[in-house]
């Protein structure tokens, strides 16, 4: 901001320029987002059952969360499903992102639209017609076809932002792996790929948290058997609020955290290897 | 250098895709022109069937239609105040934050990473009938009997929306104002006077991708959300998605489920169709 | 010169893409061992034609010979060709020890071999201090000869090298030209380098291939292609040179404005066609002409200073006008220099006069 340097004097005159006003917005809303968030997280240590009396420390509403095979067998399989749904969907994800930005011909345009649709879908449409589509094959509800679902809505985040990273990568460096004698893929392989990890694993990231959280995909798309911990949430609201809840909840939020704390170490990893943009001094 | 090679990898997700997006907005269609057989299973209109406009019939009469105004109104009313709101917010992140503008930005959208129910269920802790905050409203003495009832009203079920799709109208304009010119404010304050006018002549149109992108980003799943009016809201706040829901889950008639479907994408697909063209041009102009 | 002494021969190569022709029909024979260039403008067909030979494009028609054998088919992992590239395309994520290996590793070389060769390769371009440092830590003039070195270590039949001093600054590219021929000279390798500088063509080159528009313009040596251009656009883009629009005659040309000169006249062209006579300006002489020199009488409109010549800008008809170079061999402070405005004679021998095709 080199320019602001020259005139301190005008920018302090300008009225509506005062960033304290909005300022204050940005922490209000910051607030706003994170106060019911803490909120749930205290009282899930609360020792009275009362939403409004906070009756001491105590971990009860844990254990009774831990001692319900149900709650904890769908937090397993939230789990699993996340974990197939990253797996498939980084690789479905990574190979439409590099289909699209290298296939030469029309079918690029077509295809481009197809990865976009799934994004802009409201959840329930596509949930709906998974939920017609297993019913016409004849595949039973299970967590089978919960992965099915979640895959689905996963390869368009994946393709989003690997592409954005692959269409910055200099396609010369390829280039140079080929003319040194590696194949197309090799070439992939040993510079092309190394070159994309930071986005593949934040992709990757992103679809487990995704999937992990999943709520209208799962509540559709769920048969009669353990299903992840979203829809047994969802069954316990609708009978009932329950402080058993916020312990849920709670570590809910501990897992999502962890894995956001892991994403850190990558971002980090991809300075280290980006091309500088300002090279240093002869 | 092998063509056909990139074109191959379009081959495995594109099946994928064709297999359980596609193929089902299809079932879609048809069940909702379809019905079922004594044994409860769809029958789909085509080829097996014939095509029945009784569901269409059923869903335009006046019984469902309040739904669907009440999810558009829901989804109109989110997405202006996610605006309102997130591009000031979004604006003074990017241009006065700085170093720690991308903290700022991952401070912002953290929230959203807990789990969508637990979300809502934490507006159910704050402002339910027993909650937090009617028991801070005793305690100061400031209510009697019955307490305030904050949830199962509209703006219960307005508020839920926007907790839950504020980050998706905060990040696209975040980056377009990231990706703006400063210098471009500057000249436009020299030459405009006022900031209103620089805003309306250079900050806005620069930032219009950002807006487009947020508003649709916003409008699409708040249009389809039910979970909010389900727990904030009552059966007078019942949106679309919520009647989808209860047919789909709940034993109601299956090929209605799909008319109901389909016109629902009916009335959003002009945001969508609109959204497709801007990201193709975003995308020919490099700007993707 | 037979097959076997060329590394390089395409014969009848056409590129299109879409609509547009890159390359039409280029013949052209690389000598082994030799330093080649390619030079002309933008979009002339330099780097298609370059691509090509490296395997990265497939031309549409004609054939690319490497050391005899065809190699259109063949992918350029498989070709004994290596590539400086114009962004060097350093693998950013490896060191620099790496980067030189990789090709090597490629083919299965034992790892004490792979260690003597970079080694070697390192001190060639002395950066044998920093093997382990990544691309990002280097300035450009370093990351420049990590490419050449990465290239280079594999004893390629030929090096291509792809405009590589273009993002360097004036002084670091002069000393890279000189550093890059003697590279050349010592390790033997057929270089085809492309440029559009073309004072570095002639500096570095045994040979020049000036191109444009997708076609062969003239190949030769330095002096070939200053001193005897083969038409209009290679005598205008290598240096300076006069061009006069004029219409051929028996024994001369007539221009434009009517002026009749004497000058030779190639057999092909026929008296009555449209020709451009060109003169170097620093074969002009300017003042009283010696024997047997052609001459022209005209007005100096401009004269420019640059140090060690002084350009003159002399009208010798209206709408001809003739550059000049005249070294400053004389202290010019007492006013000997011609003055502008003044009346001068030009003068030059006839076979410095060039008659080319229009």
């Amino acid at each position: 901001m080199s320019s602001v340097a020259a005139e301190p004097a005008r920018k302090r005159r300008a009225g509506f320029d005062r960033p304290r006003f909005l300022w204050a917005l940005y922490t209000a809303i910051c607030l706003y987002l994170f106060v019911p968030i803490i909120v749930v997280i205290v009282y899930s240590f609360n020792s009275s059952k009362s939403l409004q009396v906070f009756g001491g420390f105590s971990f009860r509403w844990y254990r009774t969360f831990w001692d319900d095979p149900d709650i904890k067998n769908s937090l397993v399989a939230s789990f699993e499903v996340a974990a197939v749904t990253m797996v498939v969907a980084t690789i479905l994800g990574t190979l439409l992102a590099f289909g699209l930005t290298r296939a030469r011909g029309r079918i690029g345009g077509s295809a481009n639209i197809l990865m976009l649709l799934p994004l802009i879908t409201p959840e329930i449409v596509t949930a709906v017609g998974l939920l017609l589509l297993f019913g016409r094959v004849g595949m039973a509800l299970s967590l089978q076809t919960i992965i099915l679902g979640h895959i689905t809505f996963s390869i368009s985040y994946v393709t989003v932002i690997v592409r954005a990273r692959l269409s910055l990568l200099n396609r010369e460096v390829e280039e140079a792996a080929m003319d040194l004698g590696a194949t197309e893929l090799g070439a992939l392989r040993l510079v092309t790929l190394p070159a994309l990890y930071p986005a593949i694993a934040a992709s990757a990231l992103l679809v487990f948290v995704l999937s992990f959280d999943d709520f209208v995909t799962s509540v559709f798309t769920s048969g009669a058997g353990t299903s992840p911990l979203p829809v047994r949430i969802y069954s316990l609201l609708r009978v009932g609020v329950s402080p058993e809840i916020n312990a849920v909840g709670t570590t809910m939020i501990a897992i999502t955290l962890l894995i956001g704390l892991a994403l850190l170490p990558l971002t980090l990893w991809r300075r280290r290897t980006e091309p500088p943009t300002v090279p240093a001094p002869e | 250098m092998r063509r056909g090679l990139w074109s191959s990898f379009l081959v495995p997700p594109g099946l994928w895709l064709t297999a359980f997006y596609l193929v089902p907005l299809g079932l879609i269609v048809a069940a909702s022109f379809g019905s079922v057989d004594f044994l409860g299973r769809v029958i789909y209109a085509w080829p097996f069937a014939g095509w029945d406009l009784s569901n269409y019939h059923t869903v335009l009469s006046s019984a469902y239609l309040p739904a669907f105004f009440r999810s558009l109104g829901f989804a109109v009313l989110t997405t202006g105040l996610c605006l309102l709101v997130g591009y000031p917010v979004a604006y003074v992140i990017a241009r006065y934050g700085g170093r720690v503008r991308h903290l700022l930005v991952v401070l912002l959208v953290l929230p959203w990473f807990v789990d969508y129910l637990i979300r809502i269920y934490a507006w159910i802790v704050l402002l339910g009938d027993n909650g937090v905050v009617n028991g801070w409203l005793g305690d100061l003495g400031m209510h009697g009997d019955p307490p305030v009832q904050f949830l199962g009203t509209w703006w219960a079920v307005v508020g839920g929306l926007f907790y839950s799709y504020f980050p998706f109208m905060v990040l696209p304009i975040f980056a377009a104002v990231d990706r703006m010119d400063s210098s471009l404010v500057e000249a436009g304050k020299d030459l405009y006077g006022t900031p209103w006018q620089t805003f309306r002549h250079v900050t806005f149109p620069a930032t219009f991708q950002g807006v487009v992108a947020g508003v649709v980003l916003v409008f699409l799943p708040a249009a389809g959300d039910f979970a909010n009016s389900e727990f904030l809201g009552s059966p007078g706040t019942a949106m679309i998605g919520n009647v989808i829901n209860q047919t789909f889950n709940a034993g109601g008639y299956v090929p209605l489920g799909g008319t109901l479907t389909v016109c629902f994408m009916a009335a959003i697909a002009v945001f969508m169709v609109f959204y497709l063209r801007s990201a193709a041009r975003a995308s020919r102009e490099g700007a993707m | 010169m037979s097959d076997a002494d060329l590394t390089i021969a395409l014969r009848g190569v056409v590129k299109r893409f879409g609509e547009q022709y890159a390359v039409k029909r280029l013949d052209l024979d690389i000598a082994k061992g030799s330093f080649f260039s390619i030079l002309g403008p933008s979009g002339c067909g330099k780097t298609t034609t370059l691509r090509m030979i490296a395997g990265f494009e497939q031309p549409d028609e004609g054939h690319i010979l490497l050391e005899g054998q065809p190699v259109e088919d063949v992918p350029p992992y498989r070709r004994n060709v290596n590539t400086v590239f114009q962004s060097y395309a350093l693998f950013e994520h490896l060191s620099l020890f790496e980067n030189i290996a990789f090709g090597l590793r490629r083919k299965k070389v034992e790892k004490a071999e792979i260690n003597r060769r970079v080694g070697e390769m390192l001190e060639l371009v002395r950066l044998s201090d920093r093997a382990k440092a990544k691309p990002r830590q280097l300035s450009g003039g370093q990351r420049q000869r990590v490419a050449l070195a990465r290239a280079l270590v594999n004893l390629p039949a030929v090096l291509l090298l792809d405009e590589p001093l273009g993002a360097l600054d004036l002084q670091l590219r002069k000393t890279m030209q000189l550093e890059l021929k003697h590279i050349q000279r010592e390790v033997g390798i057929t270089f085809v380098y492309v440029t559009h500088d073309q004072e570095e063509a002639l500096t570095m080159s045994d040979s020049i291939a000036v191109m444009n528009l997708g076609e062969l313009q003239q190949v030769g040596n330095a002096e070939d292609v200053y001193e005897r251009p083969a038409n209009s656009f290679v005598a205008q883009f290598i240096g300076i040179s006069n061009l006069l629009d004029a219409t051929a005659e028996n024994g001369g040309v007539r221009l434009n404005s009517g002026l009749t000169l004497p000058a030779n006249v190639p057999a092909g062209i026929a008296p009555g066609s449209s020709v451009c006579l060109s003169i170097r300006p620093e074969k002009l002489a300017l003042g009283t002409p010696e024997d047997g020199r052609v001459s022209v009488e005209g007005t100096i409109v401009e004269s420019v200073y640059m140090g060690t010549v002084t350009h003159y800008v002399i009208e010798i008809a209206p709408s001809a006008r003739m550059i000049a170079v005249s070294q400053n061999t004389e202290d010019a402070s007492g006013g000997t220099r011609p003055a502008v405005g003044s009346r001068a004679t030009l003068s030059w021998r006839a076979e410095h006069a060039l008659v080319l095709a229009s």
